[in-house]
């Protein structure tokens, strides 16, 4: 929408007055009419003029089927508010989420809504965010508008006042109901570094190993929870098996060491993101490592649930709060 | 936005378009509407991939010739048909360029204003099909680019535009009630200049005949009161003085000063409903003292011509008597322009007109002496006479002795004259059939009808009807029955079957009740609806009071109306943390198809996110098993399931890269 500063500057003043008036939101939320805003469209403001003129050309001619026409597309427009406002009134916001993202990337937000009959043609945006990628979703049951917001610094995230808009179904009026909902994830720092993988003390290098491991299959058993994924016999699953996991013989260990006192990168930042990459790189192999910052006591493991617990520490490494989980 | 990534509604918005000049199709000039389906042919090719897209230039290029085009043609933007040829070919061009949502809106726009054209143009009932397609479609192409949604199918467009046309209609209707009308026109149009059938300036042999095969309406009357018997109810329209032996021409000048008739008799007051002619005759029955709701003047023979020709559906209120006098003489010029004839034309029915005059006593008994030697001379009247040559009275009586009302009008006129008797030909309807469906009398042009009137010294102008004498049943039936014997089509086709009659009285009716109510519903009719629904003394006011209530009442039921329908059931507990495994998905760029099972979704949810493949199959299969199976759904199997959502949102956020 290419707008000018002054229109900008006055929107945002009216939304900030809107969201003073509305207050913090809670999910589960119905969408009450009073918070909830219609114009017209471009295509709106154009329909009324041809309703206008149309009018004129009625009333000039002295025609009743010219008016009666007419007057059928004024008695539409206005079902075109209704039902659009309808899509948002009424409306529940279920949930909504928001997914960790490394700095850099986009964070994507999402909410679960659930309308009155047919999907509602939702569409969520932001308006202090960089243009934003913005996917209704189409045709599931329950709707759900993501967003994908630029996130530029690491650390904790929370989402910004959202839009939540429809002009279905003619494009003739615009509704949107502003949200505060309180999205926060956690922002990675960004994934970056080009140091070799530090080798592990000691230990051969894990690859050998796990080619070993898929060598030997030992059986089939239910599966149980926190089970690795890799060993799921996911083929029988899909033919409509149980859950089943593979069993293999042996399995040994490769151990890797991320120090960030070891680094010599004098910005803290670059330090992070490569002791980041770091660890992305040995989850993905499955690889075991430990990782070493100052102030904590050091991380060892291996799998993904390590993994997220280290880009935890990283992101939140010299910020207050950093001890919490 | 990326509003323009969205394709654009292509079929839709060709049947749109292409409905709106299909309403054109007969009217527009032919290049224009070639213009209209050569660019649509383009589009649709287009489309298909089958053609590049037009460059710039070239379109600005097209657009200029197109609009000097325009102005040659018309030599004018202004009016009807010049403003429909323009939308027409601005349409076309904008087919040219098609590509954005807004493209198709305009589109969109151009074919609802090319109904309103068309309602504009002609209002019949026949057409009304038509116009609600048209308008239908281009309210769905409309919806088709509604929304946010990447496409939506042309089934959902069209119930989308037709469930709101339906619960706009409630509010149409109030406003077309209340809405105040105005009197007159804001700027004046540039008339329409087509030919309608009905009653020509001039009457040669033949030209009634012609006339008479036509089953179309020539107008509606309703009468207050009793309606006066079918042989009284004769309609005058032009009144013919100019003779030349074969045709009856209208008098150009005034001529000759008025002579008003005197009432003699109660007034009798009625309605008429008269189709477009063309012309600025108002018919009403002999002889006419008054017609409201046209400006109009009266001519010197007592005819009333409005001021505009009739280029539509005109309804207007006549008051007329049925039995008149006239005082005083007639003028030397009135006189003269009413006996003379053609020199050395007719010469053997002058000579006939002389003897039997001779004979006669008074011009009042030689009167008689015609019709009797009309009625004795074995004429035969027929929808089919034979051809007649230029002394047109001469072969009617001594040779061929065959024709129809305007033949025997002709010959008494011109007896009359011969013999010095003031008389002029009066064309116009006589009858008119009763519709029992709609309530009036329809006057049909094959009930067109010629006699005289000639003036009679002390009486002033009598109307005599020759053909009362040759073809009594004419006069007492009126015309169609006669019609029936005579053969049209339709009638040697299925007989004078009653249901085709009721058929075509019911068609007949819902087109006068259509013409009337809706198309003519003008101030008059409006304060006389509103006087019938007792709201005599209602002022703008009160109109706006009431129209304003009406909408409020609207705007509740189409409130009440959104509120329906199937509302989303609040999820339960095993709900929301599905949703919430859904939002979790959603977030990772995994959408879900409406149609897709938990078991689908968890089986694409796995390819995409091998990371989390474990949680997501046992979290799935533990949805499945609560919501479909047989397994109790217990507190903590929701905690369990919210572990694993967590534990599936941690394994694929770092897996994201």
């Amino acid at each position: 929408m290419a707008q000018g500063k002054l229109t900008t500057g006055f929107r945002n003043r009216i939304r900030d007055w809107a969201l003073r008036r509305q207050g913090a939101d809670a999910l589960p939320l119905t969408l009450a009419a009073r918070r909830i805003y219609i114009l017209p469209t471009r295509a709106g403001w154009t329909f009324a003029m041809l309703i206008v003129v149309m009018f004129i050309a009625g009333m000039n001619y002295d025609n009743g089927l010219a008016l009666l026409f007419t007057f059928w597309l004024t008695g539409f427009a206005l079902v075109a508010m209704v039902q659009t406002q309808r899509n948002l009134a009424g409306t529940q916001l279920l949930s909504a989420g928001a997914a960790p993202a490394f700095a850099g990337d986009h964070v994507a937000i999402a909410i679960v809504v659930s309308t009155r009959g047919a999907a509602a043609d939702l569409r969520l945006s932001c308006e202090d965010a960089a243009p934003s990628e913005s996917v209704p979703a189409s045709g599931s049951a329950d709707d759900m508008p993501q967003l994908h917001i630029e996130v530029r610094r690491r650390g904790h995230w929370h989402a910004p006042p959202l839009r939540l808009t429809s002009t279905a179904p003619f494009g003739l009026f615009r509704t949107w109901t502003w949200l505060t909902l309180d999205i926060s994830t956690l922002v990675y720092p960004r994934l970056a570094g080009n140091l070799a993988i530090p080798e592990s003390p000691g230990v051969d290098g894990g690859a050998a190993n796990m080619v070993n491991n898929q060598d030997e299959l030992a059986w089939l058993r239910d599966f149980r929870d926190g089970d690795s994924p890799r060993q799921v016999a996911w083929k029988a699953y899909a033919r409509g098996a149980p859950l089943l996991v593979r069993e293999y013989r042996g399995y040994a260990m490769a151990s890797r060491d991320f120090d960030f006192s070891a680094l010599r990168d004098p910005d803290v930042e670059a330090r992070l993101s490569q002791l980041a990459r770091w660890c992305v790189d040995a989850a993905a192999r499955g690889e075991h490592w430990t990782l070493r910052l100052p102030d904590s006591p050091p991380l060892t493991g291996a799998g993904p649930e390590h993994l997220e617990q280290c880009l935890q520490k990283l992101a939140l490494h010299g910020m207050r709060g950093s001890a919490a989980a | 936005m990326n509003r323009s990534v969205k394709p654009v509604p292509t079929n839709i918005m060709l049947a749109s378009f292409a409905s709106g000049v299909l309403l054109h199709i007969d009217r527009a000039p032919p290049w224009c509407l070639g213009v209209a389906l050569a660019a649509l042919i383009w589009h649709w090719l287009y489309s298909r991939g089958r053609l590049r897209p037009a460059a710039t230039a070239l379109r600005v290029i097209v657009t200029l010739a197109l609009l000097a085009g325009i102005a040659a043609t018309f030599r004018t933007f202004n009016g009807l048909s010049a403003g429909t040829a323009f939308l027409l070919v601005m349409g076309a061009a904008k087919l040219l360029e098609t590509r954005t949502q807004r493209d198709v809106a305009v589109v969109a726009t151009v074919s609802l204003v090319l109904v309103l054209a068309a309602c504009l143009d002609r209002q019949s009932l026949l057409r009304l099909p038509l116009y609600l397609a048209s308008g239908w479609t281009a309210l769905a192409t409309i919806a088709a680019i509604g929304g946010a949604r990447t496409s939506t199918s042309a089934v959902r467009a069209f119930g989308a535009a037709g469930g709101a046309l339906l619960l706009a209609l409630p509010l149409a209707a109030l406003c077309f009630v209340l809405v105040p009308r105005m009197q007159g026109a804001l700027w004046s149009m540039p008339a329409s200049e087509r030919g309608q059938t009905g009653l020509a300036d001039e009457m040669s042999p033949g030209s009634i005949s012609e006339l008479s095969v036509s089953e179309d309406i020539a107008f509606r009357a309703r009468f207050e009161g009793a309606a006066p018997p079918v042989a009284q109810r004769y309609w005058r329209g032009p009144v013919l003085h100019d003779f030349d032996g074969y045709t009856w021409r209208r008098q150009a000048g005034t001529g000759a000063t008025q002579q008003q008739p005197v009432p003699t008799s109660a007034p009798l007051r009625y309605h008429v409903l008269l189709e477009p002619t063309g012309r600025v005759y108002l018919f009403g029955i002999d002889s006419i003292a008054s017609i409201q709701g046209r400006r109009n003047f009266r001519t010197f023979d007592g005819q009333i011509l409005a001021a505009l020709p009739v280029t539509e559906t005109l309804a207007y209120d006549g008051v007329s008597y049925l039995q008149t006098r006239f005082d005083g003489a007639l003028s030397t010029t009135g006189r003269r322009l009413d006996t003379q004839l053609p020199s050395g034309r007719n010469l053997r029915s002058i000579a006939l007109a002389r003897e039997l005059r001779a004979r006669a006593t008074s011009d009042r008994q030689y009167s008689m002496m015609v019709l009797d030697y009309f009625r004795a001379a074995g004429f035969e009247y027929t929808l089919t006479p034979p051809l007649l040559d230029q002394d047109s009275v001469d072969d009617l009586i001594f040779n061929t002795r065959r024709g129809f009302c305007g033949h025997f009008a002709s010959a008494y006129a011109t007896l009359m004259r011969a013999a010095g008797v003031p008389a002029r030909v009066v064309t116009g309807y006589l009858g008119g059939a009763w519709n029992p469906i709609g309530g009036y009398y329809a006057v049909r042009q094959s009930q067109a009808h010629a006699w005289t009137e000639i003036w009679i010294d002390g009486e002033g102008w009598v109307r005599v009807d020759p053909t009362a004498v040759v073809a009594p049943e004419r006069v007492q039936q009126g015309g169609s029955e006669l019609l029936a014997r005579s053969g049209s089509a339709l009638n040697s086709l299925f007989g004078d079957a009653g249901w085709l009659r009721d058929l075509r009285d019911s068609w007949d009716a819902a087109n006068n009740w259509w013409q009337e109510r809706i198309v003519k519903f003008n101030r008059s009719a409006q304060l006389d609806l509103l006087r019938r629904l007792g709201l005599e003394h209602i002022d703008y006011l009160g109109m706006a009071l009431l129209l304003a209530g009406g909408a409020v009442l609207w705007g509740l039921m189409l409130w009440a109306v959104s509120m329906r329908g199937p509302r989303g059931t609040t999820p339960d507990a095993l709900g929301r943390t599905w949703n919430r495994f859904l939002a979790l998905l959603a977030s990772r760029g995994i959408g879900i198809a409406a149609h897709e099972g938990p078991r689908a979704i968890a089986a694409r949810a796995v390819a995409r996110l091998p990371a989390a493949a474990a949680d997501i199959g046992s979290f799935a299969s533990r949805y499945e098993q609560l919501r479909f199976g047989t397994a109790e759904q217990s507190e903590s199997a929701i905690r369990a399931m919210r572990a694993q959502l967590r534990r599936i949102a941690r394994a694929t956020t770092a897996n994201r890269r």
